[in-house]
């Protein structure tokens, strides 16, 4: 259990600016060109991932004032199964997802719009069944096509602490 | 048009009165103690776990389901226990700790029983009941950390041993679900603490060093250092020479954290490298030591708490994000102390607690997604802030230039000009202090009109070790002169009326009212020792302190190492100097200011056929912590004030009548009436 909540870190959600979804709301989820974000000018992975995730965060709070947006309850996805396996075999790649806020601050038409691979589908039900369980604060007007995009990222093997056998040891990143 | 711009102002002053009529809430208000403790975050963030006081008094550990706002599992236990501690196992169990009401202090004391339960409700355990065959019989124990999934380690400590003992610990690795405890090792030094390092490759813990105690000293600390070559060494630090205190690790297990005295008075965070022994300083404040560290999710400090004036959070790093999210909540929440309860595994939300001198605190979710707070519940839904009065940092200068802090309480709806005033020296001496915030007895005495002023007088811990320690031995003498010169900073600045000037202290305030009274004979117009220390020759040979060598060793340093100076340095071998009124209250039990202290002070004051009052607290030690003897207590307490520098002070005014609780025997009160030796 532990090991699994561990690597649930590595999941990082990060808002899409560009994607307008409200048109893509309806139709099938796209496969769209993705790359994991570079490490090589960190000190060390965890610095990097931080850094993805705080800059994620400031992007992330200007983004929901101006929807006038604000989380009454926010729930991580909770990856099981299928999902969960492709944690932790380390299976990477970037999902975005659409939905609506009603009045009473509860979400509805959550869709995968897009996602960067076909293997990386196979979180799109974890996070989908998350946001359906967020809740925000009543609003005086629906809000659609709101998008929320989640990145799954590993550190390469060979830069790891201990890269398993066989795999030859590289430094990564930057001293 | 003119006319009715008059009645307005009229309804307007009128409305103004009668709010300042008002300004006074029931006493009750301060005396429930708040009905939230300890809350937590699960690790996942779907749950909240705390502890509740029932109106019956009966403790209520729970669980609550965010999302759906339901209670989800639920302990409920009788008897004089406090949630002392809330641990999340997982994101599934919670640890509760209970802990016992603690004396003097409104918090609950040191862990008795350890329960578990899931959220769903099931396998609620006592998983320590603190019972053992080491100490045969009730024991104390603290939760060190995390060993592994299940287990947590933790140290077991005989009970009641406060000041006075410094036992060897015994180390045990306790299963949260089974409650299975396994003895790993006795502490190999006294009161010792173990500081570990988790091992990268094996994922083993491993102790580097042991920081204890010594059995002769209460103030110094011995640290136990693991060598390359698997010996140990010892080091014994003294306090007012300096120390360096191992901590921690940093999560890579790169950096030694350590507290350093040495370079500096004051104290300290230092990083060493492990590899190279390399040391930076992380923060040090020039006045005062530092409260406590925040670090990011990097490890990287980004702010440290001191307590100069005000608490506040030094931003170590102005571009850290953290940081910048600490300086937006105290935009949110200006004047009040933000306090961060705990955090989700992943540090997207955070439970923030608020508090200030007007409120005991409120808990709020800071969501790292929307950047906003959420209320969560209010912990004191009795106390209106708008109802309390103001405490200020204050700061002067004692009469050898000395720079002295303390902390003004102005009543609600007055100026800070010609008010009657208590000066409110805090216990110990050496080592507490006073600090901004919620205190429920400044704000009983504000609430009643006095302005009420605690000083950090020289002496008092928290400002660095010259500050408390130069002053051993000093008892009565400059650190006496400390409140008297906050009293005259009052007096002249005009905050205080002279004629209404009062002192009252428990334990070694108790000592420093007697003191006051007799030093400056003319100064305060009454004074109320409350389990106080009366006489330092009595010190030296009653109570629990001077039963351990540790304890004759502290007295001698601190009270003054001959029978004579001690003796100049007491109140009650000097009564015969006092001219004001005097209150004195005490616990039968208290072993620690012994009730022979109040003996001999009352039987001096008898001599001297001085006019004075006593109650005694037949059941209680060094503090009474029943209700029903605390608001006996106050009311006497309030009743003394307003005869003496009340509204219209009356000193030959007989006491109250009134001050007795229903239900419940009165506490024995007397008045001596003595020839009445006042000016």
């Amino acid at each position: 259990m532990m090991n699994i909540r561990f690597l649930g870190l590595f999941a990082i959600a990060l808002f899409g600016f560009a994607a307008q979804a409200s048109e893509q709301v309806d139709s099938e989820a796209v496969i769209v060109e993705w790359q994991a974000p570079d490490c090589s000018s960190y000190t060390s992975y965890k610095r990097c991932r931080n850094a993805v995730k705080t800059e994620y965060r400031r992007m992330r709070q200007q983004e929901m004032k101006s929807q006038g947006l604000s989380f009454w309850y926010y729930e991580r996805p909770s990856y099981k199964g299928d999902s969960q396996k492709a944690l932790k075999d380390e299976v990477p790649g970037m999902l975005t997802i659409a939905f609506d806020v009603e009045k009473d601050g509860t979400t509805s038409n959550v869709k995968v719009t897009a996602v960067s691979s076909e293997e990386a589908k196979v979180y799109g039900e974890t996070l989908v069944s998350a946001i359906t369980q967020w809740t925000f604060v009543p609003l005086d007007n629906k809000v659609e096509g709101v998008t929320w995009r989640t990145e799954l990222f590993f550190e390469e093997e060979a830069c790891k602490d201990k890269p398993k056998e066989g795999v030859e040891k590289k430094e990564c990143y930057s001293d | 048009m003119k006319f009715s711009n008059l009645v307005k102002a009229a309804a307007v002053l009128l409305g103004l009165l009668s709010l300042s009529i008002k300004a006074q809430v029931p006493i009750e208000t301060f005396f429930k103690g708040v009905s939230y403790a300890n809350m937590r975050l699960s690790p996942n963030g779907k749950f909240l776990a705390a502890g509740k006081v029932l109106p019956s008094g009966e403790m209520h550990a729970f669980i609550i389901n965010r999302k759906t706002n339901e209670m989800v599992s639920e302990m409920k236990f009788a008897g004089k226990l406090g949630v002392s501690s809330v641990t999340w196992l997982n994101d599934k169990r919670v640890i509760v700790g209970l802990g016992f009401a603690s004396e003097m202090s409104e918090g609950f004391g040191g862990i008795g029983q350890l329960l578990g339960m899931d959220i769903d409700g099931s396998r609620k355990d006592i998983l320590w009941s603190g019972q053992t065959s080491d100490y045969g019989g009730n024991e104390g124990m603290r939760l060190i950390g995390p060993l592994d999934a299940e287990n947590y380690l933790i140290s077991v400590y005989p009970s009641g041993s406060g000041m006075s003992k410094f036992p060897y610990t015994y180390i045990y690795k306790l299963n949260m679900y089974t409650g299975e405890a396994t003895k790993l090792y006795r502490s190999p030094i006294r009161a010792a603490s173990p500081i570990r390092k988790k091992d990268k490759e094996t994922g083993e813990w491993e102790v580097t060093h042991w920081v204890g105690k010594a059995a002769d000293s209460f103030s110094s600390t011995v640290v136990l250092t693991k060598k390359e070559d698997g010996s140990w060494e010892e080091i014994r630090y003294e306090e007012n020479e300096g120390m360096r205190i191992p901590r921690g690790y940093s999560s890579d297990g790169k950096w030694l954290y350590v507290r350093d005295t040495i370079s500096a008075p004051t104290s300290a965070v230092v990083k060493v490298n492990v590899k190279t022994g390399e040391e930076t300083i992380i923060y040090r404040h020039p006045k005062v030591d530092v409260s406590q560290m925040f670090q990011d999710d990097n490890g990287d400090f980004w702010g440290a708490l001191i307590n100069y004036d005000y608490p506040k959070v030094v931003i170590l790093d102005e571009d850290n994000y953290y940081a910048q999210v600490q300086l937006k909540m105290e935009a949110a929440f200006p004047n009040q102390a933000i306090q961060i309860a705990s955090k989700t595994a992943d540090s997207t939300e955070w439970l923030i607690h608020v508090s200030s001198d007007k409120h005991p605190g409120k808990y709020y979710i800071f969501n790292q997604f929307d950047g906003s707070l959420k209320f969560v519940v209010n912990r004191a839904d009795w106390v209106d802030p708008k109802e309390m009065p103001t405490t200020h940092a204050i700061r002067f200068n004692a009469r050898d230039g000395l720079e002295i802090g303390g902390y003004l309480t102005v009543p609600k709806g007055k100026n800070a000009k010609n008010l009657p005033l208590i000066i409110l020296p805090h216990g110990g001496p050496h080592g507490p202090r006073d600090v901004w915030g919620w205190n429920s007895e400044r704000n009983i005495l504000a609430n009643a009109g006095y302005a009420v002023l605690a000083v950090n007088y020289r002496g008092s811990g928290g400002f660095g070790r010259n500050f408390q320690y130069d002053w051993y031995g000093h008892w009565g003498l400059e650190m006496q002169d400390d409140l008297t010169d906050a009293t005259y900073w009052a007096i002249n600045s005009g905050i205080a009326n002279v004629d209404r000037v009062c002192i009252y202290g428990a334990s070694y305030g108790g000592y420093a009212t007697l003191m006051g009274l007799v030093k400056e004979p003319d100064l305060y117009k009454c004074g109320i020792g409350y389990v106080g220390v009366y006489d330092l020759n009595v010190m030296m040979y009653t109570g629990d302190v001077a039963m351990r060598k540790a304890g004759k060793n502290y007295l001698n340093w601190a009270l003054g190492d001959t029978e004579e100076k001690r003796r100049a340095q007491s109140p009650a071998p000097n009564a015969e100097k006092i001219n004001s009124p005097v209150f004195l209250m005490h616990g039968m039990l208290d072993y620690r200011a012994h009730f022979e202290n109040y003996v001999v002070m009352r039987d001096a004051l008898l001599e001297q056929d001085h006019r004075f009052e006593t109650l005694l607290i037949p059941r209680a030690g060094h503090g009474a912590r029943d209700q029903s003897s605390r608001k006996q207590i106050f009311c006497r307490m309030l009743d003394f004030f307003d005869r003496h520098i009340g509204e219209k002070p009356d000193p030959m005014r007989a006491p109250s009548t009134d001050c007795d609780v229903e239900g419940v025997d009165p506490l024995p009160f007397e008045y001596f009436a003595g020839k009445g030796a006042y000016k």
